[in-house]
């Protein structure tokens, strides 16, 4: 079989990452803020083109023309006045959680109101086909090229030769500039996000007749216009829709040379964008990539708290007069909030934002499944999960080392991808029970009941340890080196070593929290520790609170386990989640969140996790 | 004379095509309280960030007691002895005045091997802290978060901290700017009282010549990255080319 046509296929595809990709690259440049979210906006516009033409039955053009000229625009404004302005001049890692909130609440609300299964939509573009040198070529196929070039032509001009371009391109370093100008940042922010939202609605309406529209997938396929963004250094249109064009043929060639070798292709292909994200995130000069915008170091507003966790145990009698289904719904909870603990660790005190914490769990839930398996005794079995992921971390936190804020976040978003596609969808290792393997529990813990209590207690011993590197210089380098790395350069720290120790014991924690799972369920599967985990996590912990070890608690129980308080064992409620995306967005800038609301509202002598001078008060400074 | 501690020996720094500063010596002892001044852009912060270790040198050397370190990174010329404040100010704005110093005593200890990142406060020197804190007149300040503070205590935070790492020399970057004149001179007392009872030397790169001419005993003057003159700094501040330079840029300011 030709090549040719893969090529024709690969171009395609790329010219439409190639649209999504200026789209990104147009709002970062201009506003500061990498929308994490670009693929979601994109995936919510698609279903509002769904609705408009497939439903309510509006003829294409117009469906089309509503999309992107009134629904798109109107999620621009709505993204202008709700997030982007308020995250101005905020931390990247604010940046990074707001943008990632955004993404969960859209998810979540396509989820809620169209269901999980995914939509066929029949074609957009004419189907008629011509031939090329012996190919069949589809006049779809050469409208989406000749778009692709047509919008990074139209673009590019616009920012050379027109006064809102050029304003447009100073006003990130500069948010007076346009006013001195004489434009009104709200309207340029508004046409940026609404310019943005157009590109990214374009991309997912070109996308959904191939694919069928599925929120998850329209959501993540932006990671190919992340990659391409990267590329072009988040700052050349050229480069950007070159690096799109690459990927594009990249992903379709190689179905043409590993056809024949189906496991390999299906585990290799969806990886490319990913590796090819975190290889030029790791190669790049730090020169070419610049965090552009005002951007404050994380919060430093809050006190990063030590605390002992023995509050926990009050739980501890709920573990014996709940029902039997409830406890094991509690016990999930509590595996859960060991798991964000592991968030607590990295991002609470170094303020560096990871999204690969599922994946860490879900390696140390296989690690404990094939060790307890291979008869190794539950005690040894559960450290040893914990501490197989440690290499893990060191190896995401060595290269990743010059990287930090977003480029960091952007790094452990493609390694996140990387474990998901490479470790738990093709290799048989990661398959979990399907080979008859399950985790064990010894034989003084086979009842649920008393696994739970061990969870608890376990959880309490994880708080205490969080607790106890808060108070070595360990703890305090993070904090210093998070607050000005400036200064904490000044006084003789290098980051190498805090960082290589807090990503070690953050992966500790996350493995020891799969052991955890796998001995709860006595089963794990890959699907659960996927990446969309990883960024639910993280919403949620910043909802809980992501300073104090309380918050990632609090976050669990409310997410996993409070739901089924209400709705007594039926499947959890479509709309929790982006319930939980909508109250981060509300939080994201305050690192207390609920646990330090609470707190803030608790007469002093009644915050029992707060006083005593060994254990920080979540006092909140400034603000 | 005593001989140098930290010193530039014919420093180049170029920006592109651009000599930002141009073959300049400059050199401060233990003990000795070193300004440099000059009109805005005349080379004072480049000069600075390559002592500091900052910018790359293009010409010259930098030498701490006669080693030359040009390639050493700034967190390693800081454990050699140069401590630094920032023109903008860098303090851990979530610790409190007591945390800032007291990391400042520990963080060249801990960054020697990586394994002391475990203690708990072994390394940490309480009886120098409250001496430093009542010396700068923070004590009743120590227990706030330095995120809480007025600029100009936490100017004296950051000049505190450099303090408590027990430098041989401290590199002190536009100290004034921001503050007052009440807090400038609070900070110049400090500055003179803790280099004389600790005796580190002060290199002091400023805009605001009262500063200088308080706490400073030797001066040089740079004009568009060059030395257009070295010496005390009563002699210095009498030269007629100095305050050609000086004044004619104050005027274009």
């Amino acid at each position: 079989m030709s090549w040719l046509p893969f090529v024709v296929s690969g171009l395609v595809a790329g010219s439409i990452y190639g649209i999504a990709a200026m789209g990104l690259v147009v709002t970062y440049r201009t506003t500061g803020l990498f929308n994490f979210a670009h693929g979601a906006v994109g995936m919510a516009v698609a279903y509002g083109f769904y609705v408009l033409r497939d439903e309510a039955g509006v003829p294409t053009a117009l469906a089309l023309l509503l999309c992107l000229a009134g629904l798109a625009p109107l999620i621009g404004v709505a993204i202008d006045r709700l997030f982007a302005r308020a995250v101005d001049g905020a931390s990247q890692a604010t940046k990074v959680v707001v943008t990632m909130a955004l993404l969960i609440t859209l998810q979540g609300l396509a989820v809620a109101v169209f269901g999980a299964t995914p939509k066929q939509l029949a074609p957009i573009l004419p189907t008629g086909t011509f031939r090329l040198a012996s190919v069949a070529v589809g006049w779809d196929q050469v409208i989406v090229i000749a778009l692709g070039i047509t919008i990074l032509v139209a673009l590019t001009i616009f920012f050379r030769r027109s006064r809102t371009g050029t304003v447009m391109r100073a006003m990130v370093d500069d948010r007076d500039l346009a006013r001195a100008a004489g434009f009104s940042a709200t309207r340029i922010g508004v046409l940026t996000w609404s310019l943005g939202v157009a590109t990214a609605g374009l991309a997912g309406i070109l996308f959904s007749p191939l694919l069928g529209l599925d929120s998850v997938i329209l959501t993540l396929l932006v990671v190919q216009a992340y990659a391409a963004a990267i590329f072009g250094r988040l700052t050349s249109l050229p480069r950007t829709f070159a690096g799109a064009l690459a990927l594009g043929l990249a992903g379709s060639l190689i179905l043409r040379a590993l056809g024949d070798h189906p496991t390999l292709l299906n585990g290799l292909r969806p990886s490319i964008p990913f590796a090819f994200l975190f290889v030029i995130l790791v190669l790049a000069r730090r020169t070419t990539l610049r965090e552009l915008g005002v951007s404050a170091p994380w919060a430093g507003s809050v006190r990063a708290s030590a605390t002992s966790g023995r509050w926990l145990l009050l739980l501890l009698p709920l573990v014996f007069v709940l029902s039997p289904a409830r406890v094991f719904s509690l016990g999930f909870a509590l595996v859960i909030a060991c798991a964000l603990l592991s968030i607590t660790v990295l991002t609470g005190t170094s303020g560096l934002v990871s999204l690969t914490q599922a994946g860490l769990a879900g390696v140390g839930a296989f690690a404990y499944i094939h060790l307890t398996a291979a008869g190794v005794p539950f005690w040894l079995a559960l450290p040893a999960a914990g501490l197989s992921v440690v290499p893990l971390g060191i190896a995401i936190a060595v290269p990743a080392l010059r990287l930090s804020g977003l480029f960091l976040a952007l790094a452990t978003f493609a390694v996140g991808q990387l474990i998901d596609g490479l470790l738990f969808s093709s290799w048989t290792w990661f398959s979990g029970a399907g080979d008859g393997l399950r985790g064990g529990r010894p034989s003084l813990l086979e009842s649920d009941r008393l696994y739970v209590a061990f969870i608890l207690i376990v959880l309490v011993a994880l708080v205490a340890l969080v607790g106890a590197m808060r108070r070595t210089g360990l703890g305090r380098s993070l904090i210093a080196l998070r607050d000005s790395p400036q200064a904490a350069t000044s006084l003789g720290i290098r980051a190498l070593w805090p960082r290589v120790a807090v990503f070690s014991v953050s992966a500790f924690v996350a493995g020891i929290a799969g052991g955890l799972y796998a001995g709860l369920l006595q089963a794990a599967s890959g699907a659960f520790f996927n990446t969309f985990t990883s960024l639910l996590w993280l919403v949620i912990t910043v909802v809980g609170g992501v300073e104090h070890p309380y918050g990632a608690v609090l976050a669990a129980l409310l997410f996993y386990f409070a739901p089924d308080l209400v709705s007594s064992g039926g499947p959890a409620s479509p709309w929790l989640t982006p319930a939980f995306g909508v109250t981060a967005l509300l939080l994201a800038s305050r690192p207390g969140g609920l646990v330090g609301w609470i707190s803030a509202r608790l007469p002093s002598r009644l915050v029992a996790f707060a006083p005593g001078p060994d254990e920080d008060a979540l006092a909140t400074v400034g603000s | 004379m005593t001989a140098p501690f930290l010193s530039a020996h014919d420093v180049t720094v170029q920006f592109g095509g651009l000599t930002a500063v141009d073959s300049v010596s400059v050199a401060v002892a233990r003990g000795e309280l070193v300004g440099v001044i000059g009109p805005n852009g005349a080379g004072k912060s480049t000069l600075f960030n390559a002592l500091a270790g900052t910018v790359a040198l293009a010409g010259g050397s930098v030498r701490i007691e006669g080693t030359d370190v040009s390639d050493w990174r700034p967190e390693r010329r800081a454990r050699a002895g140069v401590a630094r404040t920032f023109q903008r100010l860098e303090v851990f704005g979530s610790m409190t005045v007591r945390e800032n110093l007291l990391y400042a005593t520990e963080a060249a200890a801990l960054a020697e091997r990586p394994w002391r990142l475990l203690a708990r406060r072994r390394y940490q020197d309480d009886a120098l802290v409250d001496e430093v804190l009542t010396l700068v007149g923070l004590a009743g300040d120590a227990d706030r978060p330095v995120a809480e503070l007025p600029t100009g205590q936490a100017r004296i935070v950051e000049f505190a901290r450099a303090v408590c790492a027990r430098p041989a020399v401290v590199l002190l970057d536009e100290p004034s700017s921001g503050l007052d004149a009440a807090e400038t001179a609070a900070l110049t007392a400090a500055a003179r009282d803790a280099a004389q009872r600790w005796g580190f030397g002060i290199l002091l790169v400023e805009h605001d010549l009262s500063m200088v001419f308080d706490l400073c005993t030797w001066l040089h003057v740079l004009d568009f990255g060059c030395l257009i003159a070295s010496g005390p700094t009563r002699e210095v501040a009498e030269l007629d080319r100095v305050r050609d330079a000086y004044l004619g840029a104050v005027d274009a300011g």
